[in-house]
Formats: structure tokens, sequence, C-alpha cells
């Protein structure tokens, strides 16, 4: 309980850097839905049911917005998977100078940019290695649950096939959980510790599974938590942007604080691994 | 005439042409109509080869009816183990058209799967349905004789150059119209693992395109053959079948027709007898995991074949199946066979499902099925059972005409699901969320080319939009535009005209010409599907303003504007602000129309077509428009896009 106070007011006293990391997310959404955006309000815009068509008829206005838009649609679809993989690249430093601040209680943005630059190479390389990590152990899982599926197929049953698919499926993201715990706590280990990504990731990988409790089972509850607070404010903007809807700064105002919440949740996880990282991991174990 | 060997490769056909084809093909049907009815006394072949004819010449009270040109007595076994079936094969064949037969054409279509050398792996190298092909397949005549005439000898066994799915054998003397030749055939199936609607999987054994078969004479004495295509196979002369399949007693074996009995003729070998009349194709199933579920609708006993775990899945066939009979009795004529047969697949068939044989077809499985979404397994059981008319006992030339099976039966299959689930939820109800057979052939359609061109000259990415679903929109829009009472009369005229015989679009476009007049089938039904004409309606500029100061009288002027070129009827509705509206019909014959109105209050918004008549319009979101008296709204679409992409952001980011 005391730890989670500790991590709490951490996370707090780093809320700029926090601020600025929502905000960056924000710009980078802003940039990759402006072309279906714009695209979508050019083909609505006179139209008296406006987005209401969209959902009408089962999406049938989809066909028609989409047919013939050629670059506009190309642009519409290109620009968030750019947008989404330039994200990904960045999220490793982005994360670790985001640790580095929260850990050393830092306010200002300016410190979270330079510990992005300084973190940047080592924050890659670990990405590389918790990307293989999770890879080998998706596939391992997806492979015996192809495996019991061959094996259900062949006795002609196709349930057991299929419940072995499921439960591959189901494990193989399962899995995915402790990875991302032990993924932060290596981050955590390269900006807060000796910075060296094997080690980093070996002492993320054994606090994940050594202490589940205190690592795996805290991700899960806050990651829980931040994708409710995600979902909650995805059906917020619909219930206010619904038939006589509340104005763009009521939906804004909801939307963004609701999102703002989720991110400042995963900053109070981040703010556990720092604590964790600033004790030897093994007293944890 | 073989048809691959005439018929260039182009792209899509001239429409000249298909014309021609068409105005070709009508008469040889009056030709057929005319032809008088002959003996179906066996025919002895003479000893040498000549001009002369052979066998009885025609006696009026004798040719067989158009539906029994054919007889085949086959007794065949499989063997499970090496996928193989062994053959023997007495065919009884009526030269029906008005000239002597000097050769024979046969469909030897296992050979598709042989090599990659054949028409069908060439138009299809990369498997068809999403399934790579897997263990070849092919068909063996071993013994092919005429009385006591060997006609292998001097047959010609690649009519397409690298395809042996075609056999032509030069006949030692002709046969008179009339005359019935009896054959012999000695052969052996290979069937190939599943990867197209034939061959085995697991234990499942699906033998289709499995026999020699002989292809079908045209009345005007020229032999419509055509190579194994990647998309579209039938077209046979109708006729009766005898077979008798010995398999090991573990096997439950299902067939076209229905079951004469089953007898046990040596240790752990049962023989199945099964018997058919007026059907063009024989295809039957066997696997030892096979469970029947059966049930009775009307005078049809209807088995559904599933393994075990698929219980539910054949439970909702049934249902589609005991929806579907009456309802395709009701308009197309009664189903005229006692049994039906509708096997479910298993995972690793699939490419065997969604396929339609006489009284046969394998509809999907669980694998297909998702609750509240009626257009996976649902749709199929239903358009497969649809094509038991359209094809089954309607036998267009499917190769040639793909579209008069495929666009009838789609249109018939979503008539069906609209009627079964409503139109707004009839391809899918989740939730709140529904989604109508009007927006599933929209979506599939956007590719479609004109609808008459043959199978094979169609680009695999536009086939089903072309043949099957733009069709649909089609005959959808005549029947909401013209009213269902005229369309459900012509199609019924359509079905029962073409039953037990080989119609062509002429066939369809007079029945249509009977019903809607010739104005219709001109400016509509023809160039919609032989010529891809499209149709819809759009609104341009919508104002109003106010010629008062006082603002009590108004002005409006709505454009609208005809999109495509068929002229169908539709109305504006006009909407305004003191919550008056009114409709006014468009005159379908201008391609633009200015409407002015002169009213007390101003005019908020338009809308053409605003019952959605004409599904086939290809874009509804310029049918309606706002004026700027209309209250503003906000729009937030932007902003709640800006969240969903933070919130998917989030998970790949920071």
């Amino acid at each position: 309980m005391g730890g989670a106070v500790r991590a709490l007011r951490l996370a707090w006293s780093a809320r700029t850097a926090t601020f600025v990391v929502h905000a960056l997310v924000g710009l980078a959404a802003v940039i990759a839905v402006a072309p279906i955006s714009a695209m979508l309000e050019s083909a609505l815009g006179d139209h008296p049911d406006g987005e209401a068509l969209l959902l009408a008829h089962g999406g049938a206005a989809w066909v028609d917005i989409t047919y013939g838009w050629g670059d506009a649609l190309r642009a519409g679809i290109v620009s968030p998977i750019l947008v989404g993989t330039v994200v990904a690249i960045v999220s490793g430093p982005l994360t670790c100078g985001w640790i580095a601040t929260i850990g050393r209680a830092e306010h200002g943005a300016t410190h979270l940019v330079r510990q992005c630059v300084l973190l940047g190479p080592r924050a890659w390389l670990l990405e590389i290695v918790a990307l293989a990590a999770r890879a080998a152990v998706a596939a391992i899982a997806l492979g015996a649950g192809a495996g019991a599926a061959a094996v259900g197929g062949a006795l002609g049953d196709d349930r057991v096939a299929g419940i072995a698919a499921v439960a591959a499926f189901a494990l193989a993201a399962l899995l995915l959980i402790p990875a991302g715990a032990a993924t932060d706590l290596a981050r955590a280990e390269i900006a807060l510790g000796r910075g060296r990504v094997l080690p980093a990731a070996w002492l993320g990988l054994r606090a994940a599974v050594c202490a589940p409790h205190r690592t795996t089972a805290v991700y899960a509850t806050l990651g829980s938590l931040g994708l409710a607070l995600a979902l909650v404010s995805l059906a917020a903007g619909e219930l206010l942007a619904g038939p006589g809807g509340a104005s763009a700064v009521a939906v804004l105002a909801a939307q963004q604080t609701l999102l703002l919440g989720r991110t400042f949740v995963r900053s109070c996880w981040l703010a556990s691994c720092a604590l964790r990282v600033a004790r030897p991991v093994n007293a944890t174990v | 005439m073989i048809s691959d060997a005439t018929l260039p490769a182009s792209a899509l056909s001239p429409i000249r042409r298909e014309r021609a084809v068409a105005r070709g093909a009508l008469l040889a049907s009056i030709v057929a109509l005319l032809l008088t009815r002959g003996s179906p006394a066996a025919a002895q072949p003479g000893p040498s080869r000549g001009d002369r004819p052979v066998g009885q010449p025609a006696a009026t009270n004798d040719t067989p009816e158009p539906s029994r040109v054919v007889s085949y007595r086959i007794r065949a076994t499989l063997d499970p183990a090496i996928h193989v079936v062994r053959a023997t094969m007495d065919v009884r064949w009526t030269n029906t058209s008005s000239r002597p037969a000097t050769t024979l054409l046969w469909h030897l279509y296992l050979n598709a799967f042989r090599d990659q050398r054949s028409v069908f792996a060439r138009e299809a190298p990369a498997g068809l349905r999403g399934r790579s092909f897997g263990a070849p397949g092919r068909i063996d005549v071993v013994q092919l004789r005429a009385g006591s005439i060997d006609l292998l000898p001097t047959a010609r066994r690649e009519l397409v150059p690298g395809d042996t799915t075609q056999l032509e054998t030069p006949l030692p003397s002709a046969v008179a119209p009339g005359a019935t030749l009896e054959l012999s055939v000695v052969f052996r199936a290979v069937l190939p693992e599943v990867s197209a609607r034939t061959g085995w999987a697991r234990d499942l054994h699906v033998v289709a395109q499995w026999f020699p078969k002989l292809a079908r004479l045209e009345p005007d004495g020229t032999w419509r053959s055509f190579a194994f295509h990647a998309n579209g196979e039938f077209y046979a002369d109708f006729g009766s079948y005898d077979v008798e399949i010995t398999a090991p007693e573990d096997q439950v074996v299902a067939a076209t027709g229905v079951s004469a009995g089953r007898r046990r003729n040596a240790p752990g070998r049962v023989v199945h007898t099964f018997r058919a009349d007026r059907v063009h194709d024989f295809a039957f199933v066997a696997s030892p995991s096979l469970r029947p579920h059966r049930r009775r609708v009307g005078a049809v006993d209807v088995t559904a074949l599933a393994y075990p775990g698929y219980e539910r899945a054949a439970d909702a066939a049934l249902d589609a199946v005991a929806f579907g009979i009456p309802w395709l009795s009701r308009r197309f004529g009664p189903y005229p066979y006692p049994a039906l047969t509708v096997l479910m697949p298993p995972l690793g068939a699939e490419g065997a499902a969604g396929m339609e044989y006489p009284t046969l077809f394998a509809s999907g499985g669980p694998w297909l099925t998702l609750r509240g979404v009626h257009v996976l397994h649902e749709h199929v059981a239903l358009h497969e059972l649809a094509h038991q008319w359209f094809q089954g006992m309607v036998a267009t030339d499917e190769s040639r005409w793909p579209m008069l099976d495929e666009g009838l039966t789609e249109w018939a299959t979503a008539r069906m699901l609209r009627e079964r689930h409503g139109a707004r939820c009839s391809a899918a109800h989740i939730s709140s969320l529904c989604v109508s057979m009007d927006t599933v052939h929209r979506f599939a359609a956007v590719d479609a080319m004109p609808s008459l061109a043959a199978a094979h000259d169609y680009p695999p990415s536009a086939y089903g939009a072309s043949v099957y679903f733009q069709p649909a929109l089609v005959l959808e829009t005549a029947r909401r535009v013209w009213g269902a009472r005229l369309f459900d009369e012509a199609l019924r005229r359509y079905a029962m005209r073409g039953r037990f015989s080989h119609p062509t679009p002429e066939t369809l476009f007079r029945a249509f010409e009977e019903t809607h007049g010739a104005t219709f089938v001109d400016s509509f039904l023809r160039p919609a599907l032989a010529d891809g004409v499209g149709a819809g309606w759009a609104l341009g500029r919508t104002l109003t303003w106010p010629l008062t100061t006082e603002r009590k009288v108004w002005q409006s002027e709505v454009d609208v504007r005809r999109v495509g070129g068929l002229e169908v009827p539709t109305v504006v509705a006009l909407r305004y602000a003191d919550g008056r509206s009114e409709r006014v019909r468009i005159d379908p014959r201008r391609t633009w129309t200015r409407l002015v109105r002169t009213s007390t209050s101003a005019l908020m918004a338009a809308e053409v077509d605003p019952d959605r008549r004409i599904p086939m319009d290809a874009s509804f979101v310029d049918n309606a428009r706002s004026t700027a008296e209309a209250p503003s709204r906000t729009s937030t679409l932007g902003l709640r896009l800006v969240a969903l992409g933070q919130a998917l952001l989030s998970w790949v980011g920071p």
C-alpha cells in the first residue's frame, strides 16, 4: 500500500512530463486521422443526416464514401499506418525518458526530451530484444496451439481443434501481460539503473516471473484501468455526440480528460517501476 | 464446334458479339422445340466410318423429352484409402439435334487437377477459395466403346493445348437426328486433395465431376463443350442416372437422387444404389464420420450430413432449407425430387463447401457461423438451395452466361434473407447493429463489369461482383421500382419456361418483355445486365431564400442529376421548416432537372430516392442535401476520431 502511495506521489510530481507525453500522442493522433477526417467531413458535410449516415443501413455509406476517393482514401489509410509506425519507433526512448523524468521527480519537458535523446540507442536495443522475446513466446504458444489443433483435427473432432486454437491464442495474449511488465521494468533499469541492455532485460524478466504478484498483477490491474478509461472516453464521445448532442468543447473536454487519466495511470505504473529499480530487485523476490 | 477453340480469349466480349451469340442460342432453342420426337431404341454403330447415320431413325412418339436426353448406368467402387473410384459405365444418348452427329464430346473434368497445365490451374494458379492445390487428381478412360468399336484410338485428348478436360471421339458413322447410341466406358477417377469443389480431405470424399460426361449437343448440331475453368462448370443434357457405389461398410454414402437400397456384396463392403431422373449431373459423398440429420419438408426428405459437433450447424441448414423449399417452389415451380441432401464439409474440406449438384449441395459448417450474421452459413445454404432451381432445373449454360444462374440465385437468396430477417437486418443483426443485403451487395459489387459475359472472360477479381452481386442489385432495383407483382411474375415465367431446359438471356428478357414491356427491357434490363450501364440519382445545388423581408414566402431550388445511363423513375422528397413535406416525381428521361418551389417556409433538406428503391445507385451519400437554413450541426466526428487515434496509439506508443 505504501508503495502505491509513493508511486502515486512520484507520478504526480512528474505531471508535466506526463502531460507532454499525452499531448505528443494527441498530436500524433491528429496527424494520423486528419486525412480521413477531412474526407468524411467533405463527403457528409451537406447531408442532412451528417455523421449518423456512417452507421445507417449497416454502414452502407462507407461504400459510397470510399469508392472513387482514390488519393484521399489512400492518404486516409496510409497516414495512420505511418504515424503508428513512427510512434512505435519512438516509443522505447520516450518511455525510458518518461521513466527517468518520473524517477528523478523532474517536472520540465526539457528534461524529458534530453533523457529521450540520451537513452535513445539503448532503449532501441532493448525494444529489439523485447520484441524478439515476445515474438518467440507468441510463436511457441501459437505453435503449441496449432499442434493441438492438428491432433484434434486428426481425431476427427473439430471441437477439440477449435478449443486448442482458441486456448493457444488466449495463452499468447495472456503471456503478453508479463512480457509488457518485464519490458517496462527493463526500461526502468535502462533509465535509472546501470543502463546495460541485456542485464536490464534479464532483470525485467526475473522480476516478472519471480514476483508476479508485485509486477504482473499490478501491471495488469493498472493496464485494465487504463483500457477502461480509454473505452469510457470513446463511449462518452459517442454519447455526447448523439442526437441533440453536446458542443464540440464538451466532447473534447470529456474525452481528453479521460484519456489524460489513462496516461496518468500509465505514469503511476512507470513510477512503480522506477521505485522497484531504485532498490535491488533481488530484495523484492 | 468446341467453344474454347473458337472463342477469343479476350477480356470482356463486345456486347454485339454477346447479343449475336444470344440470338443464335435463341434460334437454337426454337429449333429444339420444333424437333420431332425420335426413338430411344438401341443404336448399333456401323462397323465402318462414313456419313451413313447409325441407330434407329427418329420415330415421332419415342424421342426423349428434352429432360431425358441421356442415361448413365454406372457401377463404381470407391477405395477411400487411396482416393480412387473405379467404374464401368453404360451410356445411352439420343441425338436430339437437327443434324447427324459425327463425333462425341466428353467432359473429363477431374483432369483439371492433373497438373499445372490445365486451363483450371492456369486460371487459378494459386488455387481457388483460398486453398492451394494439394495431391493431384485425374480421370483415366481405360475403354470407350460404341458397340464393339473402340473409340479411343481416334480420340482427340487436348482440345485446348495442355488441357485434357475434354475428349473428342469421332464416331465410325454419324448418329441420325432422333437416333440413339449406346456406349460403354471403363474409367478410373483418382480424386484430388480437395482444393476446389471436388476431392478428399480428412476422411471425407466429395466425388464430383468424376465420370466421363457427355457435353451437350445443341439443337443446331454443334457441340457446346468447354474446358473445366476456374468458374462456371455446368452445361449438360438432362437425363437419368442409375448408379451403384461399392464402398467399405463404415462409409456413410449419399448422392444425387434417391437411395434405392444397399446390400452387402462382400465381407466389409456395401453396395449403395442411387437413382436420379431429370438431372444433369451426378455427385456423391462418402465418409465414416458423417451423421445424418433428417427433416421432412413437404414431400421432400431433407438430410443434412454433418460431422460430430456440427449438430447446430446442421439444424441451421435444415431450418434454412425448410424455409427455402416452399419459398422457391411457390415462385419458380415445385421442387420435383423426393430427396435433398445437404453436406456440411468439415474444417480442412472448406474448398468443397458452397457448391451445388442436383439434389445435393455442400453448405458451410460451424466454421462459417457467427451468431447474428446471416450472410455466412445461412446465406450459403439458401444460395446453394436456390441453385436447385437456377442451374439444377433451369439449366442455363453456366460457362457462357454464369449470371443466369449465379445472379438469379443470389437475388433469390437475398430476398429469402430479407423475408426471414427483415430487409434492414437481412445480412446481419448483432446487438443494435443491422446490416442489410443491399449493403453487402453494394460492397461486393464495387468492381462489377457487364454481367452477361462468359465466365472465363472475367478477371478473377471481378467475377463475383459482376456475376453474383451486381445482377442481384439490378434485379432488386427492378422489383422495387417497377413493382414486386410484375417482377415476380416475370421471373416465374422465366423459371417455368426454362424448367428442365436450357434457356438463354433472351428467354429471360422475353419474360420481362411480356410483363414489363419492351421499353423496360431495352432501356433498363438489357443495358444494365449486358452493357453494365449504371443507374442512380444525385442532388446538386440545393438552395432556399426568402422572397419577402418578413420571411413569409420562400423560394427553393433543387437540382436533381441522373447518374448513369439507365432511366429509372424516382421521386424527390422535400422537407420544409414548418414540418411539411412533399414528394415530386422526376422524369427519368431527363438527365438533369431543376425543381423550383415557392412556399411559406424555408426548405430544410431534399432527398432523391428517399425509399432506397434503387439499390444499384452508385452512391447514396449524394442523394440528400441540407440547405443553409437547416439548423447547423456541430460536427464532432474529427474530435472523436482523434480520441480513437489516441487510444490506439497509446497501445503501440509510450
